[in-house]
């Protein structure tokens, strides 16, 4: 399936870069992680549990970065492969300086999902994907508020990596109670059978 | 297709199942009807290492009038039931009309209507009609209570806003004032079949023919049901005409919605569907209202 | 021809177990100490297999062992072919690729067993799965027909030089000549999807090997008893009698359940030979979808040359075949397709080529239809774009075209799937159109009742096709008739039963014969033990061959009870006629004597019996035709559809079918219906459907759609005309695949006509809503 879409963050394109490059955000950017290991500067692998609803698996990752441009752009290779089956994607990130502060990312890219996944899966991996694109894209938003915060000077916001159970009991989204707190922004993932989309937040965090 | 090895509880009480929900968190399910569930755990699609299962306890499932006209449904009864409930063809024949499009009738008794309003699958018709309805949902845990409102349970494809150690106990239909029509109007390949594309209305005129309230959801088309705004905000206070009924359908076709392309059928026949339907619905439910 | 109880409708022997659950089916086979067999599979389509580590799996408590290629050492190895090569086709080119059992350094479709896990139960052995890692380096794909022929496609076969698995061509007359002479020539490219088979219940083998008795009993899904038994036993150096397969009542089998040498009876034969317990496997519904076979999946570069009278001059058609990775079943498939084709039209110049391409999806074999559906579907909508072209009625141009009753036996110049020429042998083409016209009220339809729908603003359509049907083909079957001590009357056959109602109607045939009661007559098929000489039920044989060779076997029991009778009697054999159950003599019914004591005075256990006499009242009888026999019919629907959503009604269905003589009317129309049920869901709900990298999308019953009986037709009409077939004396032809094979061109006719406004030329099958919306809003409006 094609992958395509684009968001804006409120926050200068090196410092989404440098964000991204936090390997305590990287780290909780990908839900379920249970470990995310760096091979080198372009391959991380890692153990991923996945669950989103009732639905749930576990994979293991491999992630590659490849044409990298700073600030500019990248292209990310992933692959989780486990028992309910695969997933591949290869995806080009664009960072877009509009001029007013904000960076406007741009991503396409192309997913395989084979295995059970696919064969039995169809029906959810649209909407799965929609909604997992949408959740990390706002965890990457307050990712971001926070270190522009804490760079700022401003009350410490502590961006705190979720631990594993707080991963695996990721199921529930708190985010309506959660935003408004100042104290401590509380994450919570959704997990997500396609990897990729986690990936492609991964490979941003990797630089 | 067999499920991964897990424990079995079978609680004759709603306390006890409480007891058993805030001891496994994140490991135990609640077992209703099943029809969802373990089709997904002989898949291995889900692997809850404990199930624990509402079938024991009668408690849970009953149809009871409401003082306002409307009805409190307990989780476990039966979608057939429902089907077939005396109160509910007089109260909300929204309910019928929708029913027998609910897979088949075998299906129907054993799934559940807070089960199926709970999985939250975003091409279920029973999530959508709880919005549709403006239920409120009881939700339980061991030592609490709180009611959700139905637009604001659901979060995401079989996501809602259920903890694990949370389940749901009742759904509460509020009762519908006169002058109400609904319709609800679906296209699907099979009869019983996942529809491609949903739509369900409630709408009230008062006394002068003046649209007082326009509720309409759209199924399948989304990672979850989706209520129209424009529906209300274009409705609500004139007479319905052809004209605003297909502006409403337009808009949401096109700005409301966020179908996915599968193989079953692509966005824009999806898109085509909802702006066919939302006409069809709305149209049928006003004239319903107005008899 | 109807008699007492040959040509009734007579209610089935088997109901009465099937309905009250006392049937036994494979599943239900228990026996003491059994095993269970679980395959862990590729996800990847195309792979080379780096590793297997099946080391954690193996420990995993109530695991008993877990096998890969290597554990098999040479036992595993390719094939062998389970249809030979198209030899009798001069210049055929094919490259036989058998089915491998399990796969050994190279993946090849999705699906592809990589190891064996035996456990105590199959809960354990699918938990052991989880537990085994496999290395996979992935490689391309290919799933295109076309792209798969492109020089520097990846090739499925690496010892190949190309992806083209066999071409055939075979013409009559010259259609190029007849092409340059025509007044009309139309040319399309043509789609037909997969569909599988989709029986209720799944395949399923349970293998007990008796060490101490060296015999192996094995129970089988299959349509094939006496094949299986044989390449068992041949793979496993036994002699033929040390194995016996036997069938239990199959949920349908639609042709899948044909084949053999699969991974399941390849494999879990010798490893119940290993551990000597005995081993079960049922196959899920998921592995069913990836790895039992499934067919259409062609592309046809179709032309038709006409007259501007509509008077076909010439047809061609070039297709691409998928065969999927391996092509065991040769190519009966295409060559079907290329047999109806012409179908039962006068078509003097035919040029077909068959262009069989391997993929890295499953294996394509037949499924009810086996590529007749293509063919007709291709001709059929040839005419129909012709009868566009020339502003003719589509019933019309057929009727100018179809074969007339004086032409018969007609030799078509192309051979077909039992390597013989294919010869029509008998039939009334143009009075089945005539009279399903007349049934569906064609003309008042298209006059009265339709102008007046489209003036309101509905979308009703019509559609009317011909088609025929080769069945009944050889090389043969057996049966042998015995008529027990109490009376009663055994018939054992070499095929097997899905469900087509064998143990009535092969009943019938014999007590037909034998003046018993239908209940006294019990039918046994596929029991190998039993009768070990056939080749199986696929073509729509059942009746047509392994029927006429009880019929014979049956004649020669009631002759030798004449004559045994009259002997015992002591009177002339002209002297004795059967009735009730006895042999009586003619016009004094008190001197008689029951056919069950003529049947042990006829195996005496002391004294002599006559030299070249054979004991008991019993007889074996073998039938081979030379060619099959040719069932044909029309089909006739109504649909409405609705403009604005395109969903889909058909409000009526008409079928008139030739299967020659009829047995059984009943249980006719259950066959006929069922086909058709077939035909709308390869029409317009079941699709099997691949990604470009070889992976299923619809592997469950949620995604690959079956047409249930509420989304049936409301009326159904099924009419039969009977011309008998000289082919075999009872005069019968085969008809379980007839309802599916013109259907879906029907649909497409009739949802032309009921979009009319749109000109729609519809070259494709399946579609679906979606689709059917997409190609209005290409379409230029009239």
């Amino acid at each position: 399936m094609q992958l395509e879409g684009e968001h804006v963050f409120k926050g200068p394109r090196e410092e989404v870069y440098a964000m991204f490059r936090d390997p305590e955000v990287l780290a909780t950017a990908v839900p379920g992680a249970q470990s995310l290991t760096k091979i080198d500067d372009q391959h991380f692998e890692g153990a991923m549990n996945i669950r989103i609803g009732p639905v749930s698996g576990s994979f293991s990752g491999k992630v590659e970065v490849a044409n990298e441009v700073y600030p500019e752009k990248f292209t990310l290779i992933v692959e989780g492969r486990g028992a309910p089956g695969f997933a591949k994607g290869m995806g080009d990130v664009e960072l877009i300086d509009q001029g007013d502060g904000t960076t406007l990312l741009k991503y396409s890219g192309d997913v395989q999902i084979g295995g059970t996944l696919a064969s039995v899966g169809q029906r959810m991996i649209d909407s799965v994907a929609k909604s997992i694109i949408k959740t990390a894209f706002e965890t990457l938003d307050k990712a971001l508020e926070a270190r522009l915060a804490a760079k700022a000077g401003s009350a410490p916001v502590e961006f705190k990596a979720p631990t594993e159970a707080e991963f695996a009991a990721a199921v529930t989204k708190d985010m309506a109670s959660g935003l408004s707190k100042v104290a401590e922004v509380r994450m919570l993932f959704y997990v997500i059978p396609l990897i990729v989309v986690l990936v492609i937040v991964a490979y941003l965090l990797s630089h | 297709m067999k499920p991964i090895p897990f424990e079995y509880f079978a609680p004759t009480s709603t306390e006890e199942a409480l007891e058993h929900l805030a001891n496994l968190g994140y490991n135990g399910k609640v077992l209703a009807g099943g029809q969802s569930l373990i089709p997904a755990m002989n898949f291995r699609m889900a692997r809850p290492g404990a199930l624990v299962d509402l079938n024991g306890i009668p408690e849970l499932a009953y149809i009871k009038p409401t003082a306002d006209g409307g009805l409190a449904i307990g989780t476990m009864t039966r979608d057939s039931k429902v089907e077939h409930s005396p109160e509910v063809a007089q109260r909300f024949p929204l309910l019928l009309e929708v029913m027998p499009n609910i897979a088949h009738p075998q299906i129907r008794n054993r799934g559940t209507f807070g089960g199926s309003i709970a999985h939250a699958d975003p091409a279920g018709q029973l999530p959508a009609i709880s919005i549709v309805l403006n239920a409120n949902l009881k939700v339980l845990k061991k030592g609490g209570e709180r009611w959700v409102k139905a637009e604001e349970f659901f979060l995401g494809p079989f996501m809602t806003v259920l903890e694990p150690e949370e389940m749901l106990a009742e759904v509460v239909l509020p009762g519908l004032p006169p002058h109400t029509g609904s319709s609800y109007q679906q296209v699907s390949r099979q009869k019983g079949g996942y529809s491609l594309a949903a739509v369900a209305s409630v709408v009230t005129l008062d006394t002068a023919g003046k649209c007082t309230s326009a509720r309409m959801v759209m199924i399948s088309v989304g990672d979850v049901p989706i209520l129209s705004e424009a529906a209300t905000r274009i409705l609500v206070g004139q007479k319905p005409t052809p004209e605003a009924i297909a502006e409403v359908a337009e808009i949401a076709a096109s700005k409301e919605i966020d179908p996915g392309t599968d193989i079953h059928a692509t966005a824009e026949y999806r898109r085509h569907l909802v702006r066919v339907l939302v006409r069809r619905s709305l149209s049928t439910a006003f004239e319903r209202a107005a008899k | 021809m109807a008699g007492r109880v040959f040509g009734q409708s007579i209610p089935r022997n088997e109901d009465p177990y099937l309905l009250t659950g006392q049937a036994k089916f494979i599943d239900d086979i228990e026996l003491p100490g059994m095993l269970h067999a679980a395959f862990y599979r590729s996800d990847y389509a195309h792979a080379r297999i780096k590793k297997i580590d099946v080391s954690e799996a193996r420990k995993l408590p109530g695991v008993i062992a877990v096998y890969t290629a290597e554990d098999f050492g040479e036992f595993v190895r390719p094939g062998p072919l389970q249809v030979p090569p198209p030899t009798a086709i001069k210049g055929s080119i094919f490259h036989a690729r058998p089915l491998m059992p399990i796969a050994k350094d190279k993946v090849r479709y999705s699906g592809e067993p990589l190891a064996v896990i035996i456990a105590e139960n199959r809960y354990i052995a699918e938990d052991a799965m989880d537990y085994i890692v496999a290395e996979l380096e992935p490689l391309p794909a290919v799933t295109d027909l076309e792209k798969a022929l492109e020089p520097g496609a990846p090739l499925v076969h690496e010892d190949l030089e190309s992806n083209l698995a066999a071409l055939v061509k075979q013409e009559r007359g010259n259609y190029e000549e007849a092409a340059a002479k025509a007044d009309v020539v139309i040319k399309k490219k043509i789609y037909v999807d997969r569909g599988a088979g989709a029986a209720m219940e799944n395949r399923g083998l349970v293998v007990n090997w008796d060490d101490r008795a060296r015999e192996m009993t094995i129970w089988a899904t299959t349509q094939a008893p006496i094949p299986l038994r044989n390449s068992i036993a041949t793979r496993l150096g036994l002699f033929e009698e040390q194995v016996r397969v036997i069938t239990p009542f199959i949920g349908g089998g639609f042709g899948p359940k044909i084949m053999t040498s699969q991974p399941d009876d390849v494999l879990l034969p010798i490893i119940a030979m290993w551990l000597k317990r005995p081993i079960k496997w049922i196959e899920d519904r998921r592995e069913n979808f990836l790895a039992t076979t499934s067919e259409r999946d062609q592309i046809h570069y179709a032309e038709i040359a006409l007259t501007r009278d509509g008077i076909i001059l010439g047809v061609k058609d070039v297709f691409y075949h998928n065969t999927g990775a391996y092509d065991p079943y040769g190519m009966t498939v295409p060559l079907n397709t290329q047999t109806h084709t012409v179908s039962c039209y006068e078509v003097p110049n035919f040029y077909t080529e068959i262009r069989m391409v391997f993929t890295n999806e499953y294996v394509v074999t037949p499924v009810r239809g086996a590529g007749r559906p293509e063919g007709v579907f291709v001709m059929e909508r040839l005419l129909d774009y012709a009868a566009q072209e020339l502003g003719m009625d589509p019933a019309e141009i057929r009727r100018r075209n179809l074969l007339r009753k004086e032409r018969f036996p007609y030799p078509t110049g192309i051979i077909g799937q039992d390597f013989v020429e294919g010869v029509l042998d008998s039939g009334d083409y143009p009075e089945t159109l005539r009279r399903v016209m007349e049934v569906i009220e064609y003309e008042k339809f298209r006059k009265e009742i339709q102008p007046q729908l489209r003036a309101q603003g509905k979308h009703k359509g019509i559609g009317i096709v011909c088609f025929t049907e080769g069945t009944a083909v050889g090389p043969y079957e057996g049966a042998r008739v015995t008529v027990g001590a109490n009376g009663k009357v055994t018939v054992a056959t070499g095929i097997s039963t899905q469900g087509q109602g064998h143990f009535t109607v092969f009943a019938q045939i014999a007590a037909e014969q034998l003046g018993v009661d239908v209940k006294d007559v019990n039918v046994i098929t596929g029991d190998t033990g039993h009768f070990h000489w056939g080749a199986g039920t696929f073509a729509s044989r059942g009746m047509g061959v392994a029927g006429t060779a009880v019929y014979n076997a049956a004649v020669k029991v009631r002759q030798k009870a004449l004559q045994f009778g009259a002997r015992f009697l002591g009177v002339s054999e002209d002297e004795v006629e059967l009735c009730d159950g006895k042999v009586c003599v003619k016009g004094d019914p008190s001197r008689s004597m029951p056919l069950g004591e003529i049947a042990l005075k006829a195996n005496p256990t002391r004294g002599t019996i006559e030299p070249g006499v054979e004991p008991g009242l019993e007889a074996t009888a073998y039938f081979g035709p030379p060619y099959g026999a040719t069932g044909a019919g029309a089909v006739a629907m109504i649909v409405d559809v609705d403009p604005e959503t395109m969903a889909v009604n058909i409000e009526k269905f008409a079928i008139v079918h030739d299967c020659g003589t009829v047995v059984n009317p009943l249980l006719l129309e259950g066959q006929v219906m069922g086909g058709v049920h077939m035909g709308i869901g390869n029409a317009f709900y079941e699709k099997i459907k691949y990604d470009e990298n070889g992976q299923l999308l619809t592997a469950s019953l949620m995604d690959y759609l079956i047409p249930q009986a509420t989304d049936m037709p409301k009326e159904m009409i099924v009419e039969h005309l009977e011309t008998p077939s000289p082919l075999n004396p009872l005069g019968m032809k085969g008809v379980g695949e007839a309802g599916a094979i013109p259907t879906p061109a029907c649909f497409m006719q009739a949802l032309e006509d009921a979009l009319y406004e749109y000109r729609l030329q519809i070259d494709e099958t399946p579609l679906n809503p979606s689709r059917l919306w997409e190609l209005v809003q290409q379409a230029p409006k009239k």
